[in-house]
């Protein structure tokens, strides 16, 4: 979306036009989905309409430019991940066959999408949450060092901090693999196992 | 990736690949860690699968009831008027209440006005028991410490305090007193010899105590000729019952002056006759009972 396509399309937004809205989904929704997901929300789905209908909400407040806007509803959607890990902390934990009932489609679909999901955030398990959020908020989000701090609250060298020890893991994991596959390594451990 | 950036997907991604290498670039690896280019390339082809895969969106189904959903909470929150000075102030305030609201809630504001609240209470405590505080803040005081059972000074009572001494020893009835206590006659108080007038007991103006002194029989006389109308009981004076003070003449006349006589009606033998202290009618009536 072009600048002056964002500026008619918040207009409309606020107005409260349907394809307005429709295209704003469409634009930031994956992504916004994405960063949900990377934070191990359990229903990112629930949370994604959450995040929209606080954007609707308070959408005639705003006035900005589309990185603030990004900014903005990246915020809101940290906050959102922020409230759901605190009631999950205050709440006993679904078992997991009630988590997501909403889910259509066949089992299969289902054991291929958590699979996927499952590979997605597989490079982040490593990490720390403040280092995924880090990561996943200058990389997914394409923010800038000062927005990812204002979001998380934090300074900005200490996101800058926590980018460097993230990547430097995540470094240090992929020269593991590397190393692994290389020497034979895994098939040493995997024959360990055995 | 987003907003100035291409939209075409395979632009999308090589945008998103840039980032990812811009990011990875700004970090030097760790000592000990072996820095290479195809590392970074393998990290960097790894991220971009990530966000790949995480970049999915949502059912259409879904999609479609979180805009519905939006599209409603957009028209129930219309577009925001123009800016107008009085808004601007309002945004003025508001910052301002923040940042009051924000030290206000902060632990050293708190123990701040604790430490206030606490020097004001025992400042206001010593103050209020000494009766230093001005009478309308000390009335109240002893007031509501009064309900709790905590005695300090009232401001009225802490003068009325001297001044009822007095009073109370003036016009204490005399039968309140002993009748073997000494009595003291107060000086320049003029008496009938040899009687004794219980202290703060004065002596009715006009009041004839030589009369009393005479024989009991005109005494008689008199009080039923004066006093007529008095319809008070004669019989039950307690110069029946009360024992003589020692040492004391018995004469007639004592109980006419004594407590009797004064009319303050706490004598049972006067309690018909109040208000007619020093008739020496009554006197005399009372001494008919006898």
């Amino acid at each position: 979306m072009q600048l002056h396509e964002f500026e008619g399309v918040l207009s409309a937004a606020k107005a409260g036009s349907e394809w307005a809205w429709s295209q704003l989904y469409a634009t930031y929704s994956a992504r916004v989905r994405g960063y949900l997901i990377g934070r191990g929300a359990h229903d990112p789905d629930g949370l994604l309409g959450d995040v929209f209908l606080q954007l609707a909400r308070n959408l005639a407040t705003f006035d900005g430019s589309e990185a603030e806007f990004r900014s903005w509803l990246f915020m809101i959607a940290h906050h959102r991940v922020v409230d759901e890990h605190r009631r999950r902390k205050r709440r006993p934990e679904l078992p997991s066959d009630q988590v997501d009932t909403d889910i259509t489609g066949s089992a299969e679909e289902s054991a291929l999408a958590a699979d996927s999901l499952q590979r997605a955030t597989a490079m982040l398990d490593g990490l720390t949450d403040d280092q995924r959020t880090v990561l996943l908020l200058r990389i997914l989000a394409d923010l800038s060092l000062e927005e990812t701090a204002q979001i998380m609250g934090r300074k900005v060298n200490a996101v800058k901090q926590l980018q460097h020890r993230a990547i430097n893991a995540l470094r240090s994991n992929v020269a593991t693999s590397n190393s692994m596959t290389t020497s034979g390594g895994y098939t040493t451990t995997t024959s360990e196992l055995d | 990736m987003f907003g100035s950036r291409p939209t075409d997907d395979s632009l999308k991604w090589e945008a998103t690949l840039d980032a990812i290498q811009r990011i990875v670039g700004e970090t030097r690896p760790v000592d000990g860690l072996k820095w290479e280019a195809s590392l970074d390339d393998d990290l960097g082809q790894g991220l971009l699968t990530m966000v790949r895969e995480l970049d999915t969106p949502p059912d259409a189904a879904i999609g479609s009831e979180h805009i519905a959903a939006a599209v409603g909470a957009a028209a129930t929150h219309p577009v925001a008027v123009t800016r107008t000075r009085r808004t601007r102030i309002r945004g003025f305030w508001a910052r301002r209440m923040a940042v009051v609201s924000s030290v206000a809630s902060g632990a050293l504001f708190k123990v701040a006005v604790g430490a206030v609240a606490m020097t004001t209470a025992a400042t206001g405590g010593v103050a209020a028991a000494n009766g230093d505080l001005p009478a309308p803040v000390q009335e109240i005081v002893a007031d509501g410490l009064d309900l709790i059972g905590i005695d300090v000074p009232h401001p009225i009572q802490s003068s009325a305090d001297t001044d009822t001494t007095v009073t109370t020893v003036d016009d204490t009835p005399g039968p309140a007193l002993p009748d073997n206590t000494p009595a003291v006659t107060a000086p320049g108080r003029e008496t009938a010899p040899g009687l004794d007038i219980a202290p703060g007991l004065e002596q009715a103006p006009g009041l004839d105590t030589a009369p009393a002194h005479g024989p009991p029989a005109e005494d008689e006389q008199r009080g039923n000729s004066d006093n007529s109308g008095n319809t008070g009981p004669p019989a039950d004076s307690p110069s029946e019952t009360r024992p003589e003070p020692p040492g004391q003449p018995e004469t007639p006349g004592k109980s006419d002056s004594a407590p009797n006589g004064d009319g303050s009606g706490g004598d049972g033998g006067n309690s018909g006759n109040s208000g007619n202290s020093g008739n020496s009618g009554n006197s005399g009536k009372g001494n008919s009972g006898n």
